[in-house]
């Protein structure tokens, strides 16, 4: 459908105003907010992350795109009722203990929220019996944790050990990213994901939940 | 006969070869409880004997917000301060009331030692109208900007031949704007659609910028710096229409003044390459080198040569032991292949290990 193709561009492109007014026409043309989200935002969020990947985008366009994104979103599930749109899993994030450094954790936040995840953001500066308490509440699926510094990635190491104390570490999957962080390091300290950036992020997360799902 | 610390730096500007490649701290940031000069520690002073030098940072101007936000003594603008604990953790709620609005903003006290309140829990503009106020309130500082020679001939002259003052102006307005003033979100949605506001608050940073950029040139300041951040969120058409224009607007009025500008400029920018070509600024100040930085020294020397570098607290060498400090300083000049157009600065060296990770500079580069 050319309105969804339109849309799905408009994404590409990073204009926030044009997908809003694309949404808007899309929605008062008859076309479900499902179909509008599925077909066309995230769809021209799917291309921005695969060149992304490849390296024809830089972040500061994926991050355009994901802003124009939500925008859309927020036009298409505007008169939807509570509970018509269905998010596909929950992650509480959050920068560990120590950390302020939050432009990193933001964009994850905001890439999945488009995606069709429910994002639970605990700020920065987060201890573990905070992290602890979130998952008690919400029952995530995922717990993020990020940092910038090296000196606060061992708060992510401590988190999961207490998330082991609280008997909560089988029922969630813990993901781990940040400027310092690394794959070894991921694997070090148990947590069952790593992401470098944004993209990886994406794909990390849909195949963990592909694997939950099962 | 050796060269003084100043007289290296000098050197360095002027686009000649001084006698080794410059090794600076930022004078009294974060490590000396926030003095400007962090003359009195011991390990400082050794190191300084061995021809370390000090830069410090000083506005050409007065009211003197550089990075930190808004002017706070302003006609009309009453400006109130709340501190409270939320758990445990210190915050202070600015805020700003006028008569076409009020903002506030929330800050949190560091969880790092010594840095005192820097994250923002919240920022000034959560609404679109919000704008209004901060235009407002810029007004008022414009009209009222004016030199602070003074203060900084009193820090050069406290300084002497141990170091130099640097002229730091605020950033261009995008930057300004998703660093400062707003959420990144927030920031993005409203360039891009650009309402009335928007198109103000631009207008007024030109104004100010080209107040500044007055000022600046005909202040005692050799190196204009302006804090602008530009990193791997900033998006090459916004750098083009907001970034670029605003350099002109110093390098214009800088020219003929025998003074350099140069932008702060840490962290990755690899997607800026031929924007920075195009920018007039000479100096690429706090530079990070990979792995974590994303342009190498020798495709800058390429990319940019009629640019310098300053080179910040390569962040693999920030850990690790004396050794491999000394060879990773050694790797980089060695790479640069001449000890012009490069010098070597630390805003913050390991806390600990502040005196091993510069003497190892040092040795590296033949102090």
């Amino acid at each position: 459908m050319q309105r969804l193709q339109d849309i799905a561009d408009a994404v590409l492109a990073g204009s926030i105003r044009e997908t809003k007014e694309l949404a808007t026409r899309a929605l008062a043309e008859g076309i479900p907010a499902m179909q509008i989200i599925n077909e066309g935002l995230s769809a021209g969020l799917e291309v921005v992350g695969n060149r992304f990947k490849t390296g024809e985008v830089f972040l500061s366009e994926m991050v355009m795109s994901a802003t124009a994104a939500k925008a859309g979103i927020e036009v298409a599930t505007q008169n939807l009722e509570k509970g018509q749109y269905q998010q596909k899993a929950t992650m509480v994030l959050g920068t560990v203990k120590g950390d302020v450094h939050d432009i990193g954790k933001n964009l994850i936040a905001l890439v999945l929220r488009t995606r069709g995840f429910k994002v639970i953001d605990l700020g920065i500066d987060v201890h573990e019996d905070e992290f602890i308490s979130a998952v008690r509440e919400h029952k995530p699926e995922f717990l993020g944790m990020s940092c910038l510094l090296n000196m606060t990635m061992k708060n992510m190491r401590d988190t999961i050990d207490a998330l082991v104390e609280a008997g909560l570490r089988d029922t969630v999957k813990v993901v781990v990213g940040g400027c310092s962080v690394t794959q070894d390091f991921a694997s070090q300290i148990g947590a069952d994901g790593y992401a470098r950036d944004v993209a990886t992020a994406i794909d990390l997360m849909e195949g963990l939940l592909a694997e939950i799902k099962g | 006969m050796a060269m003084t610390a100043r007289e290296r730096i000098l050197t360095c500007l002027a686009g000649e070869e001084p006698d080794k490649i410059p090794v600076c701290v930022y004078g009294g940031m974060t490590w000396s409880g926030g003095d400007m000069v962090s003359f009195d520690e011991p390990w400082t002073r050794r190191l300084m004997k061995r021809g370390m030098c000090l830069n410090s940072f000083t506005s050409p101007h007065k009211p003197v917000f550089g990075t930190m936000g808004l002017d706070r003594h302003l006609e009309n603008v009453k400006y109130t301060e709340i501190t409270s604990v939320e758990k445990g953790i210190s915050k202070i709620r600015r805020i700003f009331e006028t008569p076409v609005g009020t903002i506030s903003e929330v800050l949190r006290e560091s969880p790092t030692e010594g840095v005192p309140f820097g994250a923002k829990d919240e920022f000034l503009v959560k609404e679109r109208s919000d704008w209004r106020v901060i235009n407002y309130i810029f007004k008022g500082m414009l009209n009222k900007m004016a030199p602070n020679y003074d203060e900084f001939k009193r820090v050069e002259e406290e300084l002497g031949d141990a170091g130099i003052t640097f002229a730091y102006i605020g950033r261009t307005p995008y930057q300004r704007a998703w660093i400062d003033l707003a959420t990144l979100e927030r920031t993005l949605i409203d360039f891009d659609e650009k309402p009335e506001e928007i198109q103000e608050y631009i207008e007024i940073q030109r104004q100010l910028h080209t107040r500044i950029a007055e000022i600046a040139a005909e202040s005692p300041a050799l190196f204009i710096d302006i804090m602008d951040h530009p990193t791997d969120i900033t998006p090459p058409k916004y750098y083009r229409e907001y970034c670029i224009p605003f350099y002109e607007i110093y390098s214009k009025a800088l020219d003929g003044t025998g003074k350099v500008l140069g932008i702060h400029s840490d962290g990755r920018f690899g997607h800026l390459k031929k924007e920075f070509a195009d920018s007039s600024f000479k100096v690429i100040e706090s530079y990070t080198v990979p792995p974590v930085g994303d342009v190498s020294l020798t495709e800058a020397k390429s990319l940019w040569p009629d640019k310098m570098l300053f080179v910040n607290c390569p962040p693999h060498l920030y850990f690790v032991e004396y050794e491999e400090i000394r060879k990773g300083y050694e790797s980089l000049a060695d790479e640069w292949g001449s000890k012009k157009g490069i010098l070597i600065e630390n805003s913050e060296p390991p806390l600990a290990k502040g005196e091993m990770h510069l003497s190892a500079a040092l040795d590296a580069l033949g102090y």
